[in-house]
């Protein structure tokens, strides 16, 4: 049903006119549309977000740059200090060569010396050596020349070649406690190679700060690229979705604009759509639901009036052709009281044209009985009603249904608590037109014995009396004109059995329709509401 | 379709050519045949410049200074590589004898030259000494050719290339990881050595015997 609303022309700011799609100018200028504010709302917050956090987080990468960058410098700066201790150990490490060379050289020298003034035999220089060798672990090599230019020397070269190890040679020349020369002693040391390994392992840890240093800068750039880019696919997203929601909610606002617009035209019709679950579309469907009781309380309306209209004319036809029906059968009747009887076919003639007239006036008679009884339908007088008892009198006064005896009527069973405010009069005559309707119309379509039930059940918030018979039945085109007056199906039918019904039941404030009955035929239900405990302790005993 | 292929190759004409050994700088070098070897002696000044105070203070500090040679001899007039050769220098001052020290490391083996001068140093440093950069017997002799010349790339401190910052963080979340990878490649290309020279030298050829 909304569908078919929305189709008819319900598309935001559209209508479809035969076929032809126009555009509806919307009276709302540009700038004041609720989706562009939103949007606007929606960048201008998703700009300062971003702006925002893009300014915090460039601080905070300004932090600690800085902190990156001081700390890089120190870390130079700490190379660099290493730098000097390590010229001053490899300083220390000469001076301590060279203490150690100058050692050796005053012991062989006071050896020397001592044996010399002990007139003792010198020993071996080359056994000196060797044994001074063996005492210093890092010692590569000595050699002894004496003034004379006698040379000795011991050396382990082999287990520290030059090729693999660094060597500090220390020359020292040997001057006796008399001053005179004793030679020159020289003396090679092995350099620990850990020293000089550990130092250029400073200098590759300087290298890479100095490439961090040198990086610094492309690094920062490229953070800040990073983060502009994630921001704007962060910002290009979000206006995005806003877009979206915006669009999204707006149309929905055009749509309910849009099918109100047509609602105060007068289309009662319209429908707005119903998509989401969102507050716009309970809106939506309150406002549907709101034109749908419209709509119903309009055709309750129109019907009643047609129906008055159609109560009125009655009346008037009633009351027209009442008045001359008796004159007219007293006159036919002194014609044929009055035939002197001379012409015996005079006479037959009178009397089929007396009892033609009588039988005519007889049918007008009827059919101005219905015209008054439709015309006078009595007004409600509602009061608490029992609907068990209402269908007790019913049985009680139509049991017999017809005089046939396989016609039936079946009462259904009622819970006598179930009751209603209603005119139990009216009520009854609902009832009685209702199954008069239905054997009438078995009857006409000779389908063999009439079956009719009446049941009750409650469909909250209604009580529904439901009429069945096993009759042809109403065709579904014509259900919504069964209930106008003098619409009939049947072939002897006023139409006005029907009309009543409805127009009580409608001064019920209830409803009628008519269904196909399980029993094969039809199903007039007559739904009248449940009353609430304070309508029925306002409405007293019938 | 044929335009989008005329631009693409308009574009890639220069790439193509930069590729090219026989497009880079020409820097004039001499050739001897020594033995079986034929041998280069080239100069290449501007691996330390003048003016490049923070690279003589390198060396002065203690730290080793490493020069990294990679050798090609191309066929002239071709794209035939013939041979390549690498060739690591290393110039330190040693604190222990007060002098400059020339390391060279070719085919595994080091020798050592000092000089009690930086500039000395430094000058024997950069300067490719009769070095070997092909067998002569790979080479084939004439005067008419073919011609063979030398491509010479040369790095001063080859800086390694940096940790991995994706995979050092992967640990610490996918999304770190993520990001340290789109700054390696917002980053750019960074520099490879603290200083390159690329050059070519002047064709040569072997004489016929």
């Amino acid at each position: 049903m909304t569908g078919g609303a929305m189709t008819g022309g319900g598309t935001t700011g559209g209508a479809t006119t035969g076929g032809a799609q126009t555009r509806r100018r919307s009276p709302i200028p540009w700038w004041g549309r609720l989706e562009l504010r939103v949007v606007a709302a929606l960048v201008l917050l998703g700009t300062l977000c971003v702006g925002s956090s893009a300014y915090l987080v460039g601080l905070a990468v300004s932090y600690f740059d800085g902190r990156w960058a001081g700390a890089l410098d120190q870390a130079v700066l700490a190379t660099d200090e290493i730098g000097t201790l390590h010229d001053q150990l490899v300083a220390a490490k000469i001076s301590e060569y060279e203490a150690r060379t100058r050692a050796s050289a005053l012991e062989l020298a006071l050896v020397d010396a001592v044996r010399s003034t002990a007139g003792a035999a010198v020993p071996d220089d080359g056994a000196r050596l060797r044994a001074a060798l063996a005492r210093e672990p890092d010692l590569v090599g000595l050699a002894w020349v004496r003034p004379s230019g006698l040379q000795a020397e011991a050396s382990r070269a082999e287990a520290f070649p030059e090729d693999r190890f660094e060597w500090y040679e220390a020359v020292i020349d040997l001057a006796l406690p008399d001053g005179r020369s004793a030679g020159q002693l020289r003396a090679v040391y092995v350099i620990d190679p850990a020293i000089d390994d550990r130092f250029q392992e400073v200098g590759a840890r300087r290298r890479e700060l100095a490439r961090q240093q040198r990086d610094k800068s492309e690094i920062q750039a490229a953070v800040t690229r990073v983060f502009g880019i994630a921001s704007a696919a962060v910002l290009a997203l979000a206006l995005s979705v806003g877009v979206w929601v915006a669009r999204t909610t707006t149309r929905k606002v055009s749509q309910l604009s849009s099918v109100m617009a047509r609602v105060a035209q007068g289309d009662l019709r319209a429908r707005a759509g119903l998509r989401g679950r969102d507050e716009i579309a309970q809106l939506a469907a309150a406002f549907n639901r709101m034109l749908d009781d419209l709509a119903h309380a309009q055709n309750r309306l129109a019907y009643l009036q047609r129906i008055g209209a159609w109560q009125e004319m009655a009346r008037r036809i009633a009351h027209e052709i009442k008045n001359p029906l008796t004159p007219i059968q007293l006159a036919v009747q002194q014609l044929r009281e009055k035939d002197p009887g001379l012409s015996p076919e005079f006479s037959r003639m009178l009397r089929s044209a007396v009892e033609i007239v009588e039988d005519e006036v007889e049918g007008l008679r009827r059919m101005v009985t219905s015209f008054s009884q439709f015309a006078k339908v009595p007004e409600v007088r509602a009061a608490r009603t029992e609907l068990h008892r209402v269908l007790e009198e019913f049985e009680r006064a139509y049991g017999h249904l017809t005089e046939r005896e396989d016609d039936i009527l079946v009462i259904g069973a009622v819970d006598p608590g179930l009751v209603v405010v209603a005119d139990r009069q009216l009520l009854k005559q609902v009832l009685v037109n209702l199954v008069e309707n239905a054997v009438l119309s078995a009857r006409e379509a000779a389908r063999g014995p009439v079956r009719v039930e009446v049941g009750v059940a409650v469909v909250e918030p209604w009580i529904e009396i439901c009429v069945d018979d096993n009759g042809p039945g109403v065709p579904v085109d014509q259900r919504d004109r069964v209930f106008e007056p003098y619409h009939t199906t049947r072939a002897e039918g006023t139409g006005l059995g029907l009309a009543i019904v409805k127009k009580i039941v409608l001064d019920h404030g209830g409803e009628m329709r008519v269904e196909t009955s399980p029993l094969g035929g039809a199903r007039f239900v007559v739904s009248l509401p449940r009353p609430s405990l304070a309508a029925l302790a306002a409405a007293g005993h019938a | 379709m044929k335009r989008r292929r005329c631009l693409a190759a308009i574009v890639a004409l220069p790439l193509v050519a930069m590729a090219r050994p026989d497009t880079l700088p020409l820097r004039r070098a001499v050739f001897e045949e020594v033995g079986t070897s034929v041998v280069m002696t080239l100069s290449l000044p501007t691996l330390f410049r003048r003016y490049d105070k923070d690279a003589l203070e390198s060396i002065d500090s203690g730290f080793d200074t490493s020069l990294h040679f990679t050798i090609k001899l191309w066929q002239h007039g071709t794209r035939r590589l013939v041979g390549t050769r690498e060739l690591l220098v290393r110039i330190r001052r040693d604190p222990w004898k007060q002098r400059y020290v020339v390391s060279a490391r070719e085919n595994g083996a080091w020798t050592k030259r000092t000089f009690t001068e930086r500039d000395a140093a430094v000058a024997a440093a950069v300067r490719l000494d009769r070095v070997e950069v092909g067998s002569a017997s790979a080479l084939e002799r004439g005067e008419g050719g073919p011609y063979y010349f030398v491509t010479v790339f040369a790095q001063r401190n080859p800086l390694e290339p940096p940790a991995d910052f994706a995979s050092s963080t992967a640990a610490a979340g996918r999304d770190l990881e993520w990001f340290g990878r789109l700054v390696d490649v917002l980053a750019g290309e960074r520099a490879e050595a603290e200083e390159t020279v690329q050059l070519r030298t002047n064709p040569f050829y072997l004489v016929a015997r």
